[in-house]
């Protein structure tokens, strides 16, 4: 696959077997898609991966087989189904693997293995084969066969319980944060084990665990434990991330301003100019003075404004933005970070792509498959059945 | 075999706070050689924080050596010290340049070229070289001169928005979460780059978006907006498609334990653990429907019942009847957690300054390839000496002279104001 100009692209000419679900698997082989990778993700025939299924869909939309995470999330893949718990499904994923680099996968521990496709039995169709597991705790340990949900697993992962109103139940963080940060790292960890089969020939297997991620992500909580043994902070750790909106005539926005900004921040709201250089002995009293000068500049404002003419007087400074703020964004737009484009059954969907470009290279798109879509082409291509075997295995529930 | 998977890859890091640093320790980890370069007068800000975290809160002779956030995310890296305004400083390092695969930095917009080290000069010392910047909003489009800090990308990619109670839309929660999302995309970056190098034979510039990032963790919310023209809806900690879920309130002060029901057999066994058979089957309860429609009663009822109850035993007991159940645990909870523990998650190391301390470890592991942490993050300007000598060939007597005119060093010389700040906390 190519670029849109012409050029190659990181990933070109490696081949992702993406046979996992919803979220951290998937999310992880769709950045090698947007890569250039050739990526084929293997359902279960019928249902499909359960991430299909999770709506709103467009109205009047056909099969329903195409909700919002599955369009965002199987982006740039080509798509095909495959028994893997039937014996003739698995002989047909062996033969995948023969002419694959990666598989990635998510689903518990246990399964691969009990399925005969864990990483040794892969690796002598392919021993180049670099296979990465995300599971929610790893494959050892108390927690291994836990269940969890993002709810569950961001709720042990640390930064839950600080966040939220005294007195109401703390709060977890809107998408999927857990399984994001883990399927982005896990890429990265592939990457390298991708670049050392390619260097020497030898594959490996890589375990990658969710919550473990999720333990990476903190400012300074961990560090604080090891230095000293407890957290500080002023009062209660709940509302440690909140109280900071600004009601602006049409939302919420923030000016954040540090020490090294009062000065600034005071002039841009009209305050007094000694609320932007408080002594140190009445800090307090004059960061809420200067507080209410804010609140009082923002209030006649919209968000927009606020966001703009803080960044204006280079002021570290932002608002809400909400989904459909974001689908007309101008940075977003004149970066191009979601392109639109025509998916089969769902019509037009404006779908984020990669937080990063280089050169003006336009990264490709292709619209979220739908069940099966490309049996023909792949089984064909790359095994050499033809339509009757085909034809068959659809019979038997295999493909 | 044996060797390190990034064995042979240079960069330069020039990252500074976390996100940035964040990714250069994970090619660190790796084994690339991995170079933190930092200036006296314009040290990583976290070495030099107001309110820094030091061991037992002793900041001790050498505050910029035991500072905790650069500690931890600077391990396996050599340090180098070295003043970029200073011509002969710059001058050296385009000498580094020369003999490195990459540069990582994420300065504001602007700050690179202003010092003569755009990607142009760097390319024009080194065709081959990758630059990797890690910006606010990335280098283009009418917004990428703005500064930020973490919380003010969660509100522009859109997570805040999202976040909160649903009656309540300023309770947006604030973990800072675009720095370490954004340099783990950093981390994916490079490899990207250097692979595309192999094939092209040349460097690129790699312009990365934190905000981006950010959105990238609510991304199915912008593809619904787009499919169905309607607001997707703030949730708290309603999880589409399963319910309950939420955190109930634990046995002692603001305990928690979080419950997330999939199915109306996993609703029959908790209902079993509540010793509420009954509930199973009851019309208000029984299936997901029924269940939407009695949000307050279900609330009601598991909350009342988990509250008698220890959230680490309740977590044991709902996993061991298949629940899908977890405590909400707090730092201190997780350094002592027996999964992590067996699984050796925390990671002793021997800081230089900071003496011993635990640090997270990694979420992958290899099968076959060595990572982890060799040394300790460097002090500030460890290795300037043996990196100018061994890869720009200073001799010992231009190092002794670039000291003593403070062009290298070891200690900080700060000026009364700080630059400003972005990319983190």
């Amino acid at each position: 696959m190519t670029a849109e100009h012409g050029q190659s692209l990181p990933f070109s000419g490696v081949r992702v077997l993406d046979v996992g679900r919803h979220v951290a698997g998937p999310f992880c082989a769709r950045l090698f898609a947007r890569l250039g990778a050739d990526v084929i993700k293997v359902e279960p025939p019928g249902r499909g991966d359960p991430a299909r299924q999770f709506g709103p869909f467009r109205p009047g939309a056909a099969r329903g087989e195409s909700g919002p995470l599955h369009l965002y999330i199987n982006e740039g893949k080509r798509g095909i189904t495959l028994d893997l718990t039937s014996r003739t499904g698995r002989a047909l994923f062996g033969r995948l693997v023969a002419v694959s680099d990666v598989v990635v996968e998510n689903f518990e521990p246990r399964v691969m293995p009990g399925l005969g496709l864990g990483h040794a039995a892969l690796c002598e169709r392919r021993p180049s084969l670099v296979t990465t597991s995300i599971s929610n705790f790893g494959e050892s340990g108390p927690y291994r066969d836990y269940r969890s949900s993002e709810l569950t697993m961001f709720s042990m992962g640390g930064h839950v319980y600080r966040s939220g109103t005294e007195g109401r139940p703390p709060l977890r963080m809107a998408g999927a944060p857990a399984q994001y940060l883990a399927a982005i790292s896990a890429a990265y960890a592939t990457a390298v084990a991708l670049r050392v089969a390619e260097q020497t020939g030898a594959g490996q297997h890589i375990e990658f665990s969710i919550l473990e991620s999720q333990l990476t992500s903190h400012a300074q909580a961990m560090v604080e434990v090891s230095y000293y043994g407890a957290e500080t902070g002023a009062g209660s750790p709940r509302s440690a991330g909140m109280g900071r909106g600004l009601k602006t005539s049409d939302g919420i926005a923030m000016v954040s301003a540090q020490e090294q900004q009062m000065e600034s921040v005071a002039a841009l709201v009209g305050a007094p100019p000694e609320l932007g250089r408080p002594s140190p002995q009445d800090a307090g009293s004059g960061r809420r003075a200067l507080a209410q000068y804010i609140q009082q500049w923002a209030a006649t404002r919209t968000k927009r404004e606020v966001y703009e003419q803080g960044q204006e007087a280079h002021v570290p400074s932002s608002y809400v933005a909400s989904p459909a703020d974001l689908l007309e964004s101008p940075q977003y737009r004149g970066r191009g970070f979601i392109r639109e484009l025509d998916h089969p059954e769902a019509g037009p969907v404006a779908v984020p792509g990669l937080p990063f470009q280089w050169d003006g290279a336009q990264t490709p798109q292709r619209p979220a498959p739908l069940l099966g879509e490309h049996n023909a082409e792949i089984y064909g291509e790359l095994l050499g059945l033809d339509n009757e075997q085909l034809v068959r295995l659809a019979g038997a529930g295999v493909a | 075999m044996t060797s390190l998977p990034l064995a042979g890859v240079r960069v330069l890091d020039m990252g500074q706070f976390w996100a940035a640093p964040n990714a250069g320790r994970a090619w660190a980890d790796a084994g690339a050689e991995v170079i933190k370069v930092e200036s006296l007068h314009r040290p990583d800000p976290l070495r030099i924080q107001a309110r820094g975290i030091y061991p037992d809160h002793d900041a001790g002779n050498d505050h910029w050596n035991r500072s905790g956030m650069v500690n931890e995310r600077n391990r396996n890296k050599l340090g180098i010290a070295i003043d970029l305004q200073h011509e002969r400083g710059k001058e050296l390092f385009l000498e580094l340049v020369k003999v490195s695969d990459a540069v990582s930095q994420n300065y504001s917009a602007g700050v690179l070229p202003r010092l003569g080290l755009g990607y142009d000069a760097l390319s024009a010392v080194n065709p081959r070289v990758i630059l990797l910047s890690i910006m606010s909003q990335g280098l283009t489009g009418p917004e990428s001169a703005y500064v930020s800090y973490g919380p003010n990308l969660e509100q522009l990619g859109g997570i805040s928005h999202l976040s909160g109670y649903p009656d309540d839309p300023d309770s947006s929660v604030g973990f800072a979460l675009p720095d370490p999302l954004g340099g783990a995309v950093a981390a994916l970056a490079l490899m990207a780059a250097l692979r595309h190098r192999e094939e092209s034979g040349a460097g690129m510039h790699i312009d990365l978006s934190q905000r981006e990032a950010a959105t990238l963790v609510i991304g199915d919310a912008v593809v619904e907006q787009s499919l169905t023209d309607e607001e997707p809806p703030r949730l708290g900690n309603h999880e589409r498609g399963r319910l309950p879920s939420q955190c109930y309130p634990c046995a002692g002060d603001d305990q928690w334990v979080a419950i997330s029901i999939g199915s109306d057999h996993e609703w029959a066994a908790l209902c079993a653990a509540m010793d509420r058979p009954e509930a199973a089957n009851d019309e208000r309860f029984a299936t997901i429907v029924a269940r939407s429609r009695h949000r307050d009663e279900v609330d009601r009822l598991v909350g009342g019942w988990t509250a008698k109850h220890d959230k680490q035993e309740l977590m044991a007991d709902l996993q061991s009847r298949g629940v899908t159940a977890g405590a909400v645990l707090n730092p201190r909870e997780l350094f002592r957690d027996a999964h992590l523990r067996e699984r050796g998650f925390w990671e002793p190391v021997t800081d230089y300054s900071a003496g011993p301390q635990e640090y997270y470890g990694r979420p992958m592991r290899f099968s076959a390839t060595p990572y982890g942490t060799r040394t300790p993050t460097p002090q500030l300007g460890q290795h300037t000496r043996q990196v100018l000598h061994d890869l720009a060939d200073v001799s010992e007597a231009e190092l002794d002279a670039l000291e003593a005119e403070g062009v290298i060093g070891t200690e900080p010389m700060l000026s009364a104001e700080g630059g400003i700040a972005r990319g983190g906390r």
